[in-house]
């Protein structure tokens, strides 16, 4: 589904990503770990299309995402660390933007958006101007936008930030129910509580390179996930 | 710490001048030198050069019939009515919705650094905007009215306070717009209402001045003495600027309390106001299904809505737009009149040239595309996550540009072809080379746009007026205008406008060809790598 191959990305002489190779396949939620500046959200990024890189590749749904972009853009669906959304518009507007650009049609749309905003608890305030949303409601409308055209990969960045607990339940569900009709997930977080029990695989990143990756046993084996990446940070 | 809130500040207005944000590095200190040159001179020779006209007409008639003070009157309250002009908004956004008045609000900052830091910056901008006014004032009163310690204290005084008088105009109106703002719901429509309104009157007053002016240097004594016993502060107010001691102590005394009291209203209300959220619609959604669009139609959507959200945008990039459909009208109203007047300077052979270059001016004030690139700001990685090529993005904000210029020009351009009737080929390649300027300048602005646009502005203001991609394509189009205007006179008046017009409108479509195969490719692959 994914298919990350020899990643590099500098940014002057930094290099924030430096030759990491990953592979998620359908049906798979992979988790991505590591400390701030680890270069999560640039792989992230790179992954969904938004940021270039000078060396490697990337496949989609087995296209580049270099030479092929809309292609891959068309299987997958990015929720940022920060949901900055566009303020100007209402909801509703943003998710009938976001159905247009995809290409849902109308009555999809229309139950998509009811089915997903009323489980969100956020249907009554889609006519209100996203500058008026909370940050939870942000997140939420980003997760409903996402979701919206039933993308085959999707790619989140700490998509728990500002989630209630019930909307956090109803997202851990929704991501099982992506991968059970053959999609993926590949999603950063801190929260190693939440990766250990929701991911199928987890890699953990350290200064731009992969340091660990497999099935969470494979990865945690008898310890903790917290606690080998505590030991593998300390190293 | 109210240093490091004044730096902050300082830095964000003049960001672009210090800092290139394409690779986020500190520019040359001669790159900064030049720009703030360049600033200046827009400054100086733009709208400077205006006033001083204005105080060299009125300074040795009024000094002559003993009406100094007439005259610094009559340059304060242009002056002031300039400041507030420039800054009133920036105020408003300025200091009631910058983006980070949370973060400083929440820090162990006392609120009146955080004012006085956002204040410094309005302040500044007024400053720079009534100094093109009190600047020429203050000089060419001490050429042509009266040189001695007092006058040039008294003009020292005067272009200090009228700053301070800008800035507790813009506070009062600032404040005004951000209580009205919290209860409105289509505020930014009604803001350009309003500022179209008083920009309609500043142009009656600027077309009528020399009427006045005429009227107030033939009568000056008469209509000093009536202004005197009508507006006895107004007077005051222009004794000062003389170097009056009285007066100019009353003067300073009266702006330093009006500023106190000022200061105190905002102290006193900065956080209720910075922190109310704004009026939101009580309506809940209702269920509907809508029809489904194309990608290029949904993006488009967003630039309009973009554009038609913000009072900001739309007054600073739709300017213009009024002039346009002012003249447009005057010339379906008063056409032949300003033929037979054109016709007699060149005897015919310049009339649609010179209509061209009238044109040019104003089509040159629309400039959605200009700050377009720059307002994706945190917004960027949306469209960029979608499956639509970043030329379909760059599309979609010329075609913003190409409609509202279009839109505004079309009357125009009938209502040139309309008075040009007698001349139909005149008519016709007025047409042609005022339809050829419309993409040109678009795809200009396009152009500019892609220039190290700065995503992480924290006020839409920083793009949309205070930024080198709004500015040079704003300048670079009259530029272009004076040369191929000033060549097609030259030349128009031997071979007659009709030829000069289609050979620029040819060139308007090469340069508008080559343009757009640059967006189409470089500029898109620029956008890629924003």
């Amino acid at each position: 589904m994914l298919k990350i191959e020899n990643l590099t990305k500098t940014y002057g002489d930094k290099k924030a990503v430096d030759g990491l190779t990953l592979n998620i396949a359908p049906g798979e939620i992979y988790g991505f770990i590591g400390h701030n500046g680890a270069g999560k959200t640039t792989t992230l990024k790179a992954a969904a299309g938004i940021l270039q890189f000078e060396q490697g590749e990337i496949y989609v749904c087995g296209n580049s995402i270099k030479t092929a972009p809309l292609e891959c853009k068309k299987h997958l669906a990015y929720i940022p660390d920060n949901p900055d959304l566009y303020d100007f518009m209402t909801g509703i507007k943003y998710l009938n933007f976001f159905a247009d650009i995809f290409g849902v049609d109308a009555e999809q749309r229309k139950n998509r958006i009811h089915e997903l905003a009323s489980a969100f608890e956020i249907e009554a305030d889609l006519a209100k101007p996203i500058s008026a949303y909370s940050h939870g409601m942000k997140q939420k409308l980003a997760i409903i936008s996402a979701w919206l055209h039933t993308p085959d990969l999707i790619i989140m960045d700490e998509p728990f930030v500002g989630l209630d607990p019930k909307a956090s339940h109803l997202l851990k569900e929704m991501m099982h129910g992506v991968c059970d009709r053959g999609g993926a997930i590949f999603f950063s977080t801190h929260v190693l509580e939440v990766a250990e029990k929701l991911c199928d695989k987890v890699a953990i990143i350290k200064q731009g390179k992969l340091i660990r990756s497999g099935t969470m046993d494979e990865v945690r084996g008898d310890e903790s996930l917290e606690e080998v990446f505590l030991d593998l940070e300390a190293d | 710490m109210f240093w490091v809130l004044l730096k902050k500040q300082f830095t964000e207005i003049f960001k672009s001048y210090f800092y290139n944000p394409k690779n986020n590095t500190g520019r040359s200190s001669k790159s900064t030198v030049v720009m703030f040159i360049i600033f200046g001179a827009a400054m100086v020779f733009g709208l400077g050069g205006m006033f001083t006209a204005l105080a060299l007409a009125l300074c040795a008639s009024l000094h002559s019939a003993g009406a100094d003070w007439l005259y610094y009157a009559i340059l304060g309250l242009t002056a002031s009515a300039m400041g507030v002009f420039g800054s009133v908004f920036s105020t408003y956004s300025g200091l009631y919705l910058a983006k980070d008045n949370d973060l400083l609000l929440s820090m162990p900052i006392p609120v009146k650094y955080i004012i006085a830091a956002r204040l410094s910056g309005v302040y500044l901008m007024g400053l720079i905007y009534s100094g093109t006014a009190t600047v020429p004032a203050f000089a060419v009163y001490l050429i042509f009215g009266s040189f001695s310690f007092w006058s040039v204290t008294g003009g020292l005084m005067f272009v200090l306070l009228i700053s301070v008088i800008v800035l507790i105009l813009s506070c009062m109106l600032g404040w005004i717009v951000a209580k009205i703002s919290l209860k409105l719901k289509n505020k930014s429509f009604i803001t350009v209402i309003i500022s179209v309104l008083f920009i309609g009157g500043y142009y009656f007053v600027y077309f009528k001045a020399r009427e006045w002016i005429n009227a107030l240097i033939e009568n000056a004594a008469e209509y000093g003495a009536k202004i005197k016993g009508a507006a006895y502060g107004l007077y005051l107010f222009g004794q000062a600027g003389t170097g009056n001691r009285l007066p100019l102590i009353i003067f300073t005394l009266s702006v330093t309390a009006a500023a106190a009291l000022v200061w105190f209203i905002i102290e006193r209300s900065f956080i209720k106001t910075a922190t109310s959220s704004a009026a939101v619609s009580g309506k809940a959604y209702r269920e509907k299904t809508v029809k489904m669009r194309g990608a290029g139609s949904a993006l488009f959507s967003k630039e309009l809505k973009r554009f038609t959200s913000s009072a900001n945008y739309m007054l600073n990039s739709g300017f213009g737009c009024i002039f346009m459909a002012a003249a447009a009208v005057a010339l379906f109203i008063k056409g032949d009149l300003a033929v037979t007047a054109l016709n007699g300077f060149s005897g015919g052979r310049l009339t649609a040239v010179i209509a061209l270059f009238a044109f040019c001016f104003m089509v040159s004030m629309i400039g959605t595309a200009a700050p377009s690139v720059a307002l994706e700001g945190k917004n960027y990685w949306i469209t960029r996550s979608m499956p639509v090529s970043s030329y379909q993005i760059l599309l979609s904000k010329l075609q913003l540009q190409l409609a509202i210029s279009g839109g505004a020009s079309l009357p125009l351009i009938a209502a040139v072809v309309f008075v040009l009737r007698k001349t139909p080929f005149e008519g016709a390649a007025f047409a042609a080379a005022a339809l050829s300027l419309i993409p040109l300048y678009a795809l200009w602005q396009m152009f500019w746009s892609l220039k190290n646009p700065n995503l992480n502005w924290t006020s839409e203001l920083i793009p949309i007026k205070q930024s080198m991609n709004v500015a040079v394509p704003l300048f670079t189009g009259w530029g272009y205008t004076a040369v191929t205007g000033g060549a097609c006179m030259l030349t128009g008046y031997f071979t007659g406008g009709a030829i000069c017009l289609a050979f620029l409108a040819a060139l308007n479509l090469i340069l508008s060809l080559l343009l757009w195969n640059w967006l189409k490719n470089k500029g898109a692959a620029k956008y890629d790598a924003l």
